[in-house]
């Protein structure tokens, strides 16, 4: 099925998921979560969730430069970041846990 | 991982056009939102041969527009309603960021046009000249407000430390290190507003650098009329001949045949110096030493002062000044002072020696000074 707008709600959490294990520029993020098995997720919605959480302060931020290449600027979590991640991910779970038993019932009631 | 070195055309215009794309953001929002593009596109161009036959970048984002839609939209700037707090605080920054709007909707048409590409392309390869020349004119400035006028290149090695410090500083915030703090930030945007607005001065004067400015008493000041001995002005003079003897009506000029005029005089007592009177009853502002009058402040019609009472004599620094010692050109000798009976050691440069003064006291005709 199309994971588009299942992932919108959780991009947040995949981002900052992410970002926690290991700090990342723009589009290692994205690298990162394809490779993880978000196929889909888009690469635009990726810098746009990156720039929002540095802004709303989840997010730390820092220029590498680079001789070869262009420089970049990274992400990482800071304490914020990894509050709203244990939030969330608390969030989910207790979510997930939701719609498996509401898919289970449904599928045992047919 | 490899990167492109420089991103292609391609990547280059894509760029451009989801810029274009996030006309409404403010300038500040796109360059967040944008200033990793070109290596993000490079890099997922780089990374995904795989399906990206000839469709391009469009076959493998979709449009610069539904990127640039989906850019926005994960950032949460799709709807720009500002719920603005109150207090002074939240009324300044929406002020600011309708500005900041109306400087965007201003330059929207700029950003549409489709040399606009090559413009900006152009202006972020000379940016790095920019940061060098930001360090240069700071440099400048700094020198400037600590009194010393504005040159091309350093004078000696302190300049120069001060100069390569700046141009270091300024390079390297502008390759994007050091963006942390706060205050950081404002110092460094200060600096680049005050680098803007002083760049053109700073280069004017730089480049004539032909004003001399004589430096007195803690201000500048033009070279100007008047007498000036030591940095000061002086309001009289006073005359001794050879022998040292006080000389009355002494009439004085320059080597160029102009009359010596110091500036007038005033006292704490309420007087003011006037000129001395020629015989045809013109005033004669170069002799001296002046005379005081007592002044209550009324003056003539062509803004002279009007004694208010009679004039008295200046007094003279000294009774006597210390005689030559070499023979003074008497045209007619007196018996009164022989060079053999002055040997006295004098602190009087002995000036007279050689020089021979026209004797006459009245100057040529043509040198007489007019009212």
């Amino acid at each position: 099925m199309d994971t588009t707008q299942l992932l919108k709600g959780v991009l947040d959490l995949a981002v900052l998921a992410v970002v926690e294990r290991e700090d990342g520029y723009g589009y290692d993020v994205v690298r990162r979560l394809r490779a993880a098995g978000l196929e889909d997720v888009g690469d635009a919605s990726v810098y746009g969730t990156l720039r929002r959480l540095y802004s709303s302060g989840a997010l730390t931020s820092y220029v590498v430069p680079s001789d070869e290449g262009p420089h970049r600027k990274y992400y990482g979590i800071n304490a914020q970041g990894r509050a709203m991640l244990e939030a969330q991910r608390k969030d989910w779970n207790g979510f997930a846990g939701t719609m498996a038993g509401l898919l289970d019932q449904t599928e045992a009631a047919r | 991982m490899s990167v492109l070195d420089v991103p292609t055309d391609d990547v280059t215009t894509y760029a451009a056009a989801v810029r274009r794309a996030l006309v409404g953001l403010t300038a500040e929002q796109v360059e967040d939102l944008t200033d990793d593009l070109e290596a993000d596109l490079a890099d997922a161009l780089a990374d995904e041969e795989r399906g990206t036959p000839d469709t391009g970048l469009t076959g493998l984002f979709g449009t610069p527009e539904a990127y640039a839609a989906e850019l926005r939209a994960a950032a949460g700037l799709a709807a720009p309603t500002t719920t603005a707090a109150p207090g002074l605080r939240a009324a300044l920054a929406e002020r600011r960021r309708r500005a900041r709007a109306r400087l965007a909707r201003a330059v929207a048409p700029l950003r549409a046009a489709p040399w606009w590409p090559g413009v900006a392309a152009f202006g972020e390869a000379v940016r790095p000249l920019w940061w060098a020349v930001r360090g240069w004119v700071l440099c400048q400035l700094v020198l400037a407000l600590s009194g010393q006028d504005v040159r091309l290149a350093p004078r000696d090695a302190a300049e120069l430390l001060l100069l390569v410090a700046l141009v270091v500083l300024s390079v390297q915030w502008g390759r994007g290190l050091w963006r942390s703090g706060r205050l950081t930030r404002f110092l460094a945007r200060f600096a680049q507003v005050v680098a803007v607005v002083a760049v053109i001065p700073v280069l004017g004067s730089a480049a004539s650098g032909s004003t001399e400015y004589v430096y007195q008493d803690g201000g500048y000041y033009e070279p100007q009329a008047g007498v000036y001995v030591d940095g000061r002005s002086v309001g009289n003079l006073f005359v001794y001949d050879a022998d040292g003897q006080p000389v009355v009506g002494a009439q004085v000029y320059d080597e160029h045949g102009q009359p010596v005029v110091a500036e007038p005089a005033w006292d704490d007592t309420g007087r003011v110096t006037v000129p001395g009177e020629a015989a045809d009853g013109s005033e004669r502002w170069n002799a001296y030493p002046r005379p005081w009058v007592p002044w209550d402040g009324g003056v003539d019609e062509l803004g002279q002062p009007v004694p208010s009472g009679p004039a008295e004599d200046a007094t003279w620094p000294f009774a006597a000044a210390s005689p030559l010692t070499s023979p003074r050109p008497e045209p007619e000798p007196s018996g009164a002072a022989s060079p053999a009976s002055t040997p006295a050691p004098s602190a009087t440069p002995s000036t007279a020696s050689g020089a021979s003064p026209e004797p006459a006291a009245s100057p040529s005709p043509e040198a007489t000074p007019t009212p």
